[in-house]
């Protein structure tokens, strides 16, 4: 076919124009010498020491670069993570939680067995078998411990215990004691920021496993017993009381984690549940407050291990779609190398690997790690440690009891239904 | 020089089909076929016939927030669109409150997620302002957990979507009533009818396709908000904000339910597409009108 001019500029109009559409797909992915490591966001310190660690691995790897993917912490737990993982451009190794999540990765096929990268690396040297086996199921090391996490405690102003010559609870009783003196002075016991559902949701998380017993609060959110268990509904009967009485924050469905954290540093309730992460919040928004934390106190009569701690273990997982898992395995060596991990104990992190323990800690850091491992039982969170919609159906029942909306019964079966349709 | 191939046209049109095509035609397609499957959004699909859409119409949450997109709907009828041709109204019956007109449009300008975190604040328990007011002149008792309470998130909703877009009527309605003609607001005034008169029986009914249009917007742009509920209250407390864009994200990002959250938006997109096809018809048959 022969064209004249004018036919033959419109082509070259729509070659151009369809050039941009096609060109930037083949640029992004042409043959690049980037490793892509995607997580949650971080704290301005926190992106320091990895960006160090980035930097101790392109040293060593001369032309291969890091790339640090880091998004809201909601978001990426939310559609983030599946996000990137569908993109053309997947990371190709990438933060989460050991638990049924990570699982579900990997029977998405967004996981590569570790286990054969880490036999001709130094991070063996690095984590103890121990700490290795967190990441072990099914026979494969599917994920790469990073740190320890502990998801729930319950934080207070020791100046305010001081003041009202109060000592850390032992049992449920001692802290209804603690919140019916708090009430008594005028103040609100609890502050709790609900509006997401996962910080009641972790709280309560507990207080349920402790009552009902470990195996079936794992059970329900596995789908291997029925939600609407009688244990449980006698469980959420703890915060009916609790709502009741006027011990939480009138309202905790409203407000999200940050108000309740300022409403805390504000004294504006001197009780907070939150997890490990408070540590390096507080020393950015209330440096000259002082806090410590208590565990869950005993639930009388509870089936559950009183001494457990909810918590988590996260890590890494290397993602099968990834051509560069051996330079990924370099750069974990460097990010899990004795002089970064001094950093990232700095930065708030509580590392998992072999160095940590000698390195230097807070006071409070080191009462949490010793907690965590001193702990007989993890408990995992709804949200990280089980399925999104099971997280979900448990939270919602939780919200509706702080609310004061339902029964226990009724926010139990209405969690059923919500889990019966799919 | 003369275009003498058939092709030409096509060719110049190319370009804007392909982008269209690409980010309008195949991702609707693509909605409509995944309405009709099982699919966590990884791996195989399972095809599904109409379970979805069954569903969707069996699920309380997904109705509720039919529900509550309606109340939204009528409540922003009156307060976007009856308030901002109230303001219309009054700004070009004086003129020295010509200047207020950029005062109500201002919100319009604000990006919704700064709206919705100015009101957070505002409606904020302990430190907002509104509480903080109430409290101040000592009625403290009506102090209210406004966005945390289900009996009143939607109506605050509401007032804050009032709020942010009456401006934008008020500037589509003053537009339309400066074009009403000078010598029938004139003859009006000379046959005695006063300022209320001239707005309610002359100008109003005048601009009676601009009116019309302003509901559609309202209505449809109801059917389709998603920010201020996602952002002020997420859809709670308790579902009580629900509206089906929310939901939708729930289902789709968040239970990973994506042939759930498909039918459910092609559920919203007919409702979208009904609703203009009756306005459309309505407007087709009352043609006789007194615009201008």
């Amino acid at each position: 076919m022969k064209l004249n001019k004018f036919a033959q500029r419109n082509f070259l109009i729509l070659a151009v124009t369809s050039s941009f559409l096609v060109i930037p797909n083949y640029v992004s992915n042409a043959g690049d010498q980037v490793i892509r490591i995607a997580q949650e966001n971080f704290a301005a310190t926190q992106f320091k020491v990895f960006k160090d660690a980035a930097a101790i691995y392109e040293k060593a790897n001369p032309g291969w670069k890091v790339d640090l993917v880091q998004q809201d912490g909601a978001l990426y737990e939310s559609i983030g993570e599946t996000n990137l993982l569908k993109g053309n451009n997947s990371p190709d190794a990438y933060f989460d939680w050991i638990g049924a999540g990570s699982n579900l990765r990997f029977q998405q096929g967004f996981g590569s067995d570790i286990a054969p990268y880490l036999a001709k690396s130094k991070l063996t040297t690095y984590l103890s078998s121990s700490v290795l086996s967190r990441g072990q199921l099914n026979g494969k090391q599917q994920i790469l411990p990073f740190s320890s996490d502990v998801s729930n405690v319950i934080w207070y102003d020791t100046d305010e215990f001081k003041k009202y010559n109060l000592t850390p609870p032992k049992t449920w009783a001692d802290l209804i004691a603690i919140c019916a003196k708090f009430k008594a002075a005028g103040k609100t016991c609890f502050s709790i920021g609900n509006k997401d559902k996962w910080v009641a949701g972790n709280f309560f998380a507990h207080l349920y496993s402790r009552t009902i017993g470990d195996d079936l609060y794992g059970n329900i959110l596995s789908l291997k017993s029925p939600i609407t268990d009688p244990k449980l509904a006698t469980a959420l009967g703890y915060i009916t009381d609790l709502v009741k009485k006027g011990y939480v924050n009138s309202d905790v469905n409203a407000i999200n984690d940050q108000e309740a954290e300022t409403k805390f540093f504000n004294n504006g309730g001197e009780l907070l549940p939150m997890g490990s992460w408070l540590i390096g919040i507080a020393q950015d928004q209330a440096p000259k407050k002082h806090i410590d934390f208590f565990n869950l106190p005993a639930i009388p009569g509870g089936l559950g291990d009183q001494s457990s701690v909810l918590g988590t273990t996260t890590g890494y997982i290397f993602n099968a779609k990834s051509k560069h898992l051996d330079q990924v395995t370099k750069f974990f060596e460097a990010l899990y190398s004795p002089q970064i991990t001094k950093e990232l104990i700095s930065a708030g992190y509580s590392p998992l690997t072999k160095d940590a323990t000698i390195s230097s800690q807070t006071a409070l850091e080191q009462k949490l790690v010793v907690m965590f491992n001193k702990a007989t039982h993890i408990v995992p969170p709804p949200d990280t440690g089980y399925g999104q919609k099971e997280a979900d159906a448990l939270n919602s029942a939780t919200a509706e009891m702080l609310g004061l909306v339902k029964t226990p019964n009724a926010a139990l079966t209405e969690a059923a239904a919500a889990l019966k349709t799919k | 020089m003369k275009a003498n191939k058939t092709s030409t046209p096509y060719l110049f049109l190319s370009p804007a089909l392909i982008i269209y095509g690409v980010t309008v035609l195949i991702p609707i397609l693509g909605t409509f076929l995944l309405s009709f499957v099982h699919w966590s959004g990884f791996g195989s699909f399972q095809f599904a016939w109409i379970s979805n859409f069954t569903r969707a119409f069996t699920d309380s949450v997904f109705i509720h927030s039919l529900g509550h997109v309606l109340l939204y709907i009528v409540a922003t009828l009156i307060l976007e669109v009856a308030f901002g041709l109230l303001l219309a109204g009054i700004v070009t019956s004086h003129k020295s409150l010509n200047k207020y007109r950029v005062l109500f449009f201002i919100p319009v300008l604000l990006p919704t997620v700064v709206i919705s975190v100015l009101w957070r604040s505002i409606l904020n328990f302990d430190y907002g302002l509104l509480n903080g007011f109430l409290r101040m002149i000592g009625l403290g008792n009506f102090s209210h957990i406004w966005l945390g309470d289900s009996n009143f998130s939607m109506w605050a909703i509401c007032l804050i979507s009032g709020w942010n877009f009456s401006g934008f009527y008020l500037a589509i309605f003053y537009a339309g009533l400066q074009r009403v003609p000078g010598e029938i607001v004139e003859a009006a005034k000379l046959d005695g009818a006063d300022e209320k008169t001239i707005l309610w029986k002359i100008k109003v009914p005048m601009i009676r396709r601009i009116t019309e249009i302003a509901a559609l917007i309202c209505i449809t742009g109801g059917i389709q908000s998603f920010d201020l509920f996602y952002i002020l209250t997420g859809g709670g407390p308790f579902h009580a904000t629900e509206v089906p864009t929310t939901y939708m994200v729930q289902k789709v990002f968040q239970d990973q339910e994506v042939g759930y959250g498909a039918a459910l938006a092609i559920i919203v997109t007919t409702l979208v597409v009904v609703v203009g096809l009756i306005f459309s018809r309505m407007r087709r048959k009352n043609q006789v009108s007194l615009e201008y």
